[in-house]
This record gives C-alpha cells, sequence and structure tokens, in this order.
C-alpha cells in the first residue's frame, strides 16, 4: 500500500510538473484594458506568431490577445476537456496536429463560421466549415552544412537510406527526429509516411538500426543539427528550420523530392468561445492577404506552397508536394488501437530514453 | 240578343252589323280597345265579336283583361292569321270561338247564336265529371273552365259515353247512336278513331275512356 | 373563357397536379436514392474494418484501414462515428458512447439511426464472427455518419427532376397552347370567310376544313340550303301571289266599276252576284296559297313523326269547312280497322288532303269518298269522286309552281293538286291519278309505309 501511494504522489508531481511545462508561454500582446479580449491558444511559438497578431491587433485598438503557447497533446487535451465540461476557455485553437483537430470537430467541439475568405480555400483546406488550415509548412531534411559534404546532402528518402545503410556509415546516431509520443506533430508526420509510402519501412528499420536519435522538439533538434550533435534530422517542421537557417548557416534544409508532407496548421474556434466575433475576425484576418502576407513574413506560409505559384520551393515539383488535408481519414490516425499498434512499430527503432 | 262588334275595318263591320241587325241582333261598333273597354263598362253584352289586330292594341289583350277580372261573356275571335297554332292559342286565351278571315257571313251569324244558345243553355242539365263541365243543351264541354272545341260527331260520341258512364259501350251501339248523321258515311272503324281523338282532348282532366278489347268502351271518372 | 386558356388551365392543373406527385415521388425517391448509396458506403466502411481485425494474443486487435475512412470522406463534410465492440461488449476502439441498438434486423449487416454529437446520423452495423482456439464470439463493427451528404443527394436528385419537370411542364404548355391555336385556325378562317359573305349568298361553304369542323360546316351548309329554300319559296309565293292575286283583283274592281255605271237594276245585280263569287273564290284562292306556303315551310322545318293516315282523314272531315263550302254533298269516310302509319307532318298531310276533297267536292260530280288503305309497302289516302278528274293538261303542269288557269277562271284546282303533289314529295311519297272504284276517278296520296308501327 506504502508503496502504491509513493507512486500515486509521484505520479501527482508528474503530472503537475507537466502540465506547468504544457503551458510554456503566456503572453498578452494590446493594451492591457483593452475592452475586448481574443483569448488564442496555439502550439506555434509565441515570436513566431507575434508579428502575425500583432498585425491583427494594428487596426483593432479594443482588442487584446492573449497568446497561449501549448505542446500539441496538451492543446488537444485541454480543448477537448473544454469542448466536454462547456467551460470557456480559448477563443481561437490553433494546432499544428491538425488530426487532433479534426477529432475535435468530428467530436462537435467547434463552431460553425462562412465568409467569402473561407469559401475561398481550397476543400482540402476547411472540413465542415469547423475547422481551417491556415499555415502552408514543409516538413524537411534538415543537415549540418559542415558535417555533410554537399554530395552526400540526401535529395530524397532513398538518398537518406542509402547514407545510413553502409556498417560504419558516419551518419550511425547523428540522425534526429521528433519523438512521435511526445510531438503530436512528429506523430502526424510519421503516420502521413506510413500512409504515403513502402520507404517509411525501411527508414523505420535503418533509423532504428543507426541508433537514430528521437527528441520532443523543433527548437531541440534544430540546435542540435547547428552545433553538429546530429548530421541529419528528419521530418523537421520547415517553418522553425528555416527561420533558424536564416541566421545560422551551418544549417541546411531540403525538400525530400520523393514526397514534401506540407502541413496546414489547423484553426478552430471553440463551439464555447467567449468571443466569436474576433476570433472568426481573426480568422477572416489570416485568410485575407495582408493575413498571408504575415504568415509568410513568418515563414509559416513557405515560400512558394500557398498555391499563388507554381514555383515550389528549391525546385521541388507540385506532384511531390503532399498536402495533409483536413479530412475525417485523419480519425484514423488518432484511433486508440491504431495508435498503440503504431507506436509499438515505432518503439521498436526507437527504444526511447 | 246584344253585341258587341271590335273591328276597325270599317267595310266589313258596315257589312257584319247589317247583316245580324237584319236578322234581329242589336250590334254595337267599337273600332278600337278603348272604345271597346268603354262599351264594356257602359252595358253588358251577351257576345262580343272581336278582331285581333286592333289600331291601339291586340284584340287578345282586352281578351285577357275581361277574363282576369272574372267576365265569363262569350267571345268570338276573328283573326287573319293562318297558323294552328295561333288558332289554338286564341282558345287559350279564353276565346270561346274563332273565324279565319275572310269568313262567310252565314258561318258567323250561325256562330254568334251558337254561342248565344250556350250561354243561355239550361245550366241544370250540366254535368260535372272531374274537371270537366258537359253541357249538352249548349252543346258545350269545358276543361277547368275553358272550351273544348269539338265537332258535332265528336260531341255527340262523348255524350253517349257521358250518359252512359261506367259501362261499357259495343262499337256498334255507339256507331248507331252517330248513325242518325246522314250527311257523311263513315264506317265503322272510325269509332276507334273518333275515341282516339276524344281521348287527346279529354287529356288532362280526370277522364278517361277505356278499351276493352272486343267488348267496347268505357268511360269512367278517376276517383 | 376561350378554348385556348381552358387547354391551358386544363394542361396546366393537370400539370401541377403531376407536378405535385412527381415532386413527391421525386423526393422519395431521392430520400431512398441517397439513403442505399450512402448505407453502402457505410456498409462498405463497416466492412473494410471488420476485415481488419485480427487475433492477437488472444485478443481482437483493430488495425483501422484509411481506405475505409476515405471511403467515408465520400461525404465531405459529414462526421463519423465509429466502434468496435469486442466478444464480451467492451470497446476495442473509437466512440464508447455509441450503443448497439436493441432490436437490430437479421444477418451481419444492419442499419439504425441515432444522433451523433446532437446531430442526427446513420448507422451500420457489421459483426464478424470468430472461432479460433483463443478466440470464439462475435465482434460488431459500428459505423455511422451525420446526414448531410444523404439530405443534399436526395434534395440534389429531387431539384434535378424538379428542374426537369419544370422545363418539361413550361414546353409541354406552350407546345398545348401552340397545339391548340393552330388546331383552332381552321375557326378563324371559317369565322373570317361568314364575316366576309355576302347576306345573300347562301351557297355551301368549302368543307375543305378538319373533320371536327367539317361537321359544323355540313351543319351550317344545311341550315342555309334550308333557309335557302325556304327564302326562294318566300320568294315565289311573293310572285305567284303577285301574279294570281293582281287578276281576280282587276277582275274585281272592272266589276265593280261596271256596277256603279249600271243603270239597270237587273243587270247590276247580275254584276254583284258575279262580284260576290269572285270574291269568294278570291279567298279560297288566298287560302290555298297560304296553305301552300305553310305546307313548303312545315315540310322543311317540322319534325317528322309517325302519322295514322286514318286520323288524317277523319280531321279533314271533322274540319268543318265542307259543311260550308258544300252543305250538301254526301261525303263517305272508307277506312279500315288497322293503323295505316307513315312518317310525315301531320299537319301538312291534312292541308294536301283538304285540298284533294276540296277539290272534289268543288269540281268533281258526288258522292266522293275520303279513304285511307295500305297495300304491301304503301300507304295510301285517296279521295274519289264520280266525274272525270282534273283535266290532262292540270295533270300534266302539276310540276310548275302555278297553274295560270287558276287565277284567270277563278278557280284553283291546280293549285291544291300542286299542294298535294309538293307535300306527297316532302315526305317520300308521290301524287297518283287512278281510276276509280268501281267507277268515277281517284286521286292518291301515296307514301311508303312505315315498318314496325302497329
Amino acid at each position: 500500500m506504502r508503496i502504491v501511494r509513493i507512486c500515486l504522489l509521484f505520479a501527482v508531481a508528474f503530472l503537475q510538473a507537466e502540465m506547468l511545462r504544457a503551458q510554456e508561454m503566456t503572453h498578452l500582446f494590446g493594451p492591457e484594458d483593452a475592452p475586448r479580449r481574443l483569448v488564442i491558444r496555439s502550439t506555434t511559438d509565441t515570436d513566431v506568431f507575434a508579428g502575425v497578431v500583432e498585425a491583427f491587433l494594428a487596426e483593432r485598438p479594443g482588442v487584446s490577445v492573449l497568446y497561449e503557447q501549448w505542446g500539441s497533446n496538451d492543446l488537444y487535451g485541454l480543448t477537448s476537456k473544454d469542448c466536454r465540461s462547456g467551460e470557456v476557455g480559448a477563443d481561437v485553437v490553433i494546432s499544428s496536429g491538425v488530426h487532433q483537430m479534426v477529432k475535435l470537430v468530428n467530436d462537435a467541439c467547434a463552431a460553425k463560421y462562412q465568409s467569402a475568405l473561407t469559401r475561398a480555400l481550397p476543400q482540402a483546406l476547411r472540413w465542415r466549415d469547423e475547422v481551417w488550415g491556415i499555415t502552408r509548412e514543409p516538413a524537411v531534411i534538415v543537415y549540418n552544412r559542415s558535417g555533410v559534404p554537399p554530395a552526400d546532402v540526401p535529395r530524397t528518402r532513398f538518398d537518406l537510406l542509402d547514407l545510413l545503410r553502409p556498417e560504419d556509415s558516419p551518419y550511425a546516431g547523428k540522425v534526429a527526429t521528433y519523438d512521435i509520443e511526445a510531438s503530436g506533430l512528429g506523430y502526424l508526420f510519421a503516420f502521413m509516411d506510413s500512409q504515403e509510402a513502402s520507404t517509411f519501412g525501411a527508414l523505420l528499420e535503418s533509423l532504428g538500426r543507426t541508433g537514430a536519435d528521437a527528441t520532443c522538439c523543433s527548437a531541440e533538434i534544430i540546435e542540435g543539427v547547428a552545433t553538429g550533435k546530429y548530421l541529419l534530422a528528419y521530418n523537421v517542421l520547415g517553418s522553425y528550420a528555416e527561420g533558424l537557417a536564416r541566421e545560422d548557416d551551418r544549417i541546411g534544409i531540403v525538400l525530400p523530392q520523393d514526397y514534401t508532407l506540407v502541413l496546414s496548421r489547423a484553426l478552430m474556434i471553440p463551439k464555447q468561445a467567449g468571443n466569436m466575433s474576433d476570433a472568426r475576425a481573426f480568422l477572416d484576418f489570416l485568410l485575407s492577404q495582408q493575413g498571408r502576407t504575415e504568415l509568410r513574413q513568418a515563414l509559416l506560409i513557405a515560400p512558394g506552397l500557398d498555391g499563388d505559384s507554381a514555383d515550389a520551393g528549391e525546385g521541388i515539383s507540385e506532384t511531390a508536394l503532399r498536402p495533409i488535408g483536413l479530412s475525417p481519414s485523419l480519425l484514423v490516425a488518432l484511433d486508440r488501437q491504431k495508435r498503440d499498434q503504431f507506436i509499438r512499430l515505432w518503439r521498436g527503432a526507437f527504444p526511447g530514453p | 240578343m246584344r253585341l258587341l262588334l271590335v273591328e276597325d275595318t270599317l267595310d266589313v263591320a258596315e257589312a257584319v252589323i247589317i247583316r245580324l241587325e237584319r236578322s234581329g241582333i242589336a250590334c254595337d261598333l267599337a273600332r278600337t280597345v278603348e272604345e271597346a273597354r268603354g262599351y264594356l263598362e257602359a252595358q253588358p253584352y251577351d257576345v262580343i265579336v272581336l278582331d285581333i289586330n286592333l289600331p291601339d292594341g291586340l284584340g287578345t289583350d282586352l281578351l285577357r283583361d275581361m277574363r282576369a277580372k272574372g267576365d265569363r261573356t262569350p267571345v268570338m275571335m276573328l283573326t287573319a292569321q293562318f297558323s294552328v297554332d295561333d288558332r289554338v292559342s286564341t282558345l287559350n286565351l279564353g276565346a270561346d270561338d274563332y273565324l279565319v278571315k275572310p269568313f262567310d257571313q252565314r258561318e258567323l251569324e250561325a256562330r254568334v247564336r251558337a254561342l248565344y244558345r250556350r250561354e243561355q243553355g239550361d245550366k241544370g242539365n250540366e254535368i260535372t265529371l272531374g274537371t270537366l263541365t258537359f253541357n249538352p243543351t249548349a252543346k258545350v264541354l269545358r276543361k277547368e273552365g275553358v272550351p273544348v272545341t269539338l265537332t258535332r260527331r265528336e260531341f255527340s260520341l262523348l255524350e253517349l259515353l257521358i250518359r252512359n258512364r261506367g259501362s261499357v259501350m259495343s262499337k256498334d251501339r255507339l256507331y248507331e247512336g252517330l248513325f242518325s248523321f246522314n250527311d257523311a258515311e263513315v264506317g265503322l272503324n272510325a269509332i276507334e278513331l273518333y275515341i282516339g281523338r276524344l281521348r287527346k282532348k279529354l287529356a288532362g282532366s280526370k277522364v278517361h275512356i277505356e278499351t276493352l278489347r272486343g267488348l267496347g268502351y268505357k268511360l269512367d271518372v278517376d276517383a | 373563357m376561350s378554348l385556348t386558356a381552358r387547354v391551358a388551365l386544363a394542361v396546366g392543373s393537370l400539370l401541377l397536379i403531376g407536378g405535385v406527385v412527381v415532386s413527391l415521388a421525386a423526393f422519395a425517391y431521392g430520400r431512398e436514392a441517397a439513403r442505399e448509396t450512402y448505407d453502402r458506403l457505410l456498409v462498405g466502411a463497416a466492412n473494410a474494418i471488420a476485415a481488419s481485425i485480427t487475433i492477437v494474443d488472444g485478443a481482437p486487435v483493430v488495425d483501422l484501414p484509411m481506405s475505409a475512412f476515405e471511403l467515408l470522406a465520400l461525404a465531405p463534410d459529414d462526421r463519423i462515428a465509429y466502434r468496435v465492440v469486442g466478444v464480451n461488449g467492451e470497446t476495442l476502439t473509437g466512440y464508447d458512447d455509441l450503443a448497439l441498438p436493441d432490436k437490430r434486423g437479421r444477418g451481419d449487416t444492419s442499419f439504425f439511426n441515432a444522433s451523433f454529437f446532437g446531430e442526427p446520423a446513420r448507422y451500420a452495423v457489421v459483426t464478424r464472427r470468430f472461432a479460433e482456439r483463443s478466440l470464439n464470439g462475435t465482434v460488431h463493427v459500428i459505423v455511422g455518419q451525420t446526414l448531410l451528404a444523404r439530405n443534399a443527394l436526395a434534395l440534389d436528385i429531387t431539384r434535378n427532376v424538379l428542374f426537369g419537370l419544370i422545363i418539361s411542364g413550361t414546353l409541354l404548355l406552350l407546345l398545348a397552347v401552340l397545339v391548340v391555336r393552330s388546331a383552332l385556325k381552321p375557326l378563324a378562317r371559317i369565322g373570317e370567310a361568314f364575316a366576309r359573305r355576302d347576306p345573300h349568298d347562301l351557297t355551301p361553304m368549302d368543307t375543305k376544313v378538319p373533320r371536327e369542323a367539317a361537321v359544323m360546316i355540313q351543319a351550317l351548309n344545311g341550315f342555309m340550303a334550308r333557309l335557302d329554300r325556304q327564302f326562294s319559296s318566300m320568294q315565289n309565293l311573293i310572285s305567284d301571289t303577285a301574279h294570281q292575286l293582281r287578276t281576280p283583283v282587276a277582275a274585281l274592281r272592272a266589276q265593280a266599276d261596271l256596277a256603279a255605271e249600271e243603270a239597270d237594276e237587273d243587270r247590276r245585280r247580275a254584276i254583284v252576284e258575279r262580284i260576290h263569287r269572285r270574291s269568294v273564290s278570291l279567298g279560297e284562292l288566298l287560302d290555298q296559297m297560304l296553305s301552300r306556303a305553310l305546307v313548303l315551310h312545315r315540310s322543311d322545318s317540322a319534325r317528322r313523326e309517325v302519322v295514322d293516315l286514318r286520323d288524317v282523314a277523319l280531321e279533314v272531315l271533322e274540319s268543318g269547312d265542307l259543311q260550308v263550302l258544300a252543305p250538301e254533298t254526301d261525303i263517305q269516310l272508307d277506312i279500315g280497322d288497322l293503323p295505316v302509319p307513315v312518317l310525315a307532318d301531320s299537319p301538312s298531310l291534312c292541308e294536301a288532303a283538304k285540298n284533294l276533297l276540296t277539290n272534289a267536292v268543288r269540281y268533281g260530280r258526288g258522292p266522293v269518298r275520303l279513304g285511307v288503305s295500305r297495300d304491301g309497302e304503301t300507304a295510301s289516302l285517296w279521295v274519289e269522286d264520280q266525274g272525270e278528274g282534273p283535266p290532262e293538261a292540270v295533270q300534266n303542269s302539276l310540276g310548275e309552281r302555278f297553274v295560270r288557269s287558276a287565277a284567270s277562271d277563278g278557280k284553283s284546282a291546280g293549285l291544291g293538286l300542286s299542294i298535294a303533289k309538293s307535300v306527297a314529295e316532302a315526305f317520300n311519297g308521290r301524287l297518283a291519278f287512278q281510276k276509280g272504284q268501281p267507277s268515277g276517278s281517284r286521286v292518291v296520296l301515296v307514301f311508303p309505309l312505315v315498318e314496325g308501327v302497329s
């Protein structure tokens, strides 16, 4: 009994720590005493999104934005809980875990909204007029420019497999990717890979065999690549990588040419949102020309991937782009048995800490 | 006898008056409907001879008014109209007899006298059967007060049947009854046709003539 | 209301009623079709899920296939509910609170309706039986979907049908109006032709028109022909009258003039006597002419009915005129005990018979017999006297409209005969002259006997 109690205590302590860590940052934009407040819960880093929020507030003096930054799994859990309890939480939820957002919509947690701008979105980027894709971010391979000779830079997943194949591959143990249990986004990318191509099995096997590292966060991975801790990182969210690569020439970025997953961060307005009108205004702003420009500046819409031009980034062909559409079929990714099996499969390669 | 002639054609009127006065009938002449009304108000007449077309109206209108007032003075219509329908309709209006112009003076006098007789006839002899009144003296049959024109033979036949009403009259007996007329030989077969004519004329009254095949005819009044 | 409007209204209301019926049917069909289509989708997805179940370590494991959900995503905006229920009723995966319905149809597949997070939804249940060493029992797969796509499809089908209906209905209506317009065109043409016609033009119209209108035209032509006959007989009457009356009136006037100037009392009386005779015969002539006009008129206009010639004979005998005309003449009636039916107009026959009898009484020699007889197919009404009969010349000139001699000598035997002849011909009969039986002469009106009438 004693042991059980101690275990419970530990568990509670751990959970609290998890909660604290989950809500990484809260930032208030706009005047503190503004009559209207918009609560945004997002998985996007505050400083990445700041420009967009400020641009939104620039013409709305009476509005302030409370920006809460969350991990995708926690955000999903919290939003789902609010939805069930009816508690008023966020006015806008933005997550890179689009499968989780789709699930929230399927569970009737979202409010409907239509405007000329939402209707202009392609069918794949909206579902039921309750969730919308607002960004275009490729999943990329990041490499260390000094550690990886130009000839070795993998252009495709097959290149990556080839690099890892030799017994004495210099890249063994030097490849990183998301820990799919810790990162909702990582899970999604991996899951989409598993659906997309047969290379996934081989890739997983190679990564496992060479002792690749799985970690939680984009920043950590890219930082590792920059310092040379890792030579290659697979399936890194392009927006972060691009942002860091611009300031740090140690980092190189490749869009896999066999196919490139493109993520559109999903936005939904919870049905019990307290400030529905500003939430809608914010959505329309993001979809407007101005909002898209801001998103582009924040690198959340990757160059050439906003659908405005056929010129895909770094010469990648249009057909190689695999946008992750907002479709109910993403529910599969969240199916508990599917998830268990998938994680079990993945854990086979990455035994974890 | 006092007679009122309503006639606007002076030639005809004069001739008629001279003729009738010669045989002892006192005549007054009215040349318009208006004048006729004046005469009728002033004194009663035994017979009225009435032309249809008059300068200020129709003789039939005067007739209708008289009958409406309950005046039953016998009226003889003079008509220049030809068709059968017109002749019948004047009778329906309440005229007692009619003559078509041009007519024979002798005929007019005979008919006027018949009308007079009919009116003077012994009402005691009158037989009423249903809606019919049969006066053998005046030789007149009325159905609901309207005179029914019968030829002499028809009248005699009806008289025979009425006098023997309720009993069967054989064809032969009826024929013998008619045989007294020696002006025309009509034959036994005509009896059936005369019965037919009588039936048509009695239609609508409560009197009917029954045919008993092989036996003869029987006149009965409906209960 | 015009015929076009009537037809348009009739077709319109027919279309409206039909439209309502078809709309209801279309809606029912649309719903049914949508239901079937999307039920198939549900079953397909459920089957795919059921097929993905494997037994691992004695427990069923669902490897949810993406394809199943992609199938369901064909209804792009509908939410998806699913649950896989294990052999003991436990949830293997999916939404825990999706309950299996109490009553389910037999077989491996069934459907039910229930709400899903407050939105109406349709569910399919598919069962899969396992009979393995480690697991024995039935696993149920429930897959459900909200109804947006179904309703949209049903509405779409209905709308398409309605659209077609409205288009075809409008076309039909227009067509009906056009057809009626063109069908009625001949009527307008006929009307125009009539309007343009000279008022005295009674010639037949052109019957080259549609059959339906031809009936009308034929009736009109028949009517005009009758009108034409009556018109011309009226004209004949007027011209006859003018001719026939002028002569006796001239004679009367001459005699009257003579009488006025005559001093000798005896001779004057003789003249007056002649004036009287003339005027009497003038009256008779007038009667006959009018009678002829009447006969002509009736023979064309009166309805034909079955007439017993014996009744006609009796009517003539009873009419009373003869007693006045010739009280001294003895007339015998000769009729049988069988009816002698003919198809004719009774007053016309009476006029004809009266004329024959009058002729016989006036110009023939007594005794006069009026008779009716039937002989095989024919019926006869005859007048017999002991004289010679009408002169040959009169007999031959009966076809002419009038007989001059009638007017000039104040006698009108010919006119009477011509009336009788007209009547006979008007009713499919003829006028014949025969020897008397046993002596004398006979004028006979012969008609076809009407069969089957007793």
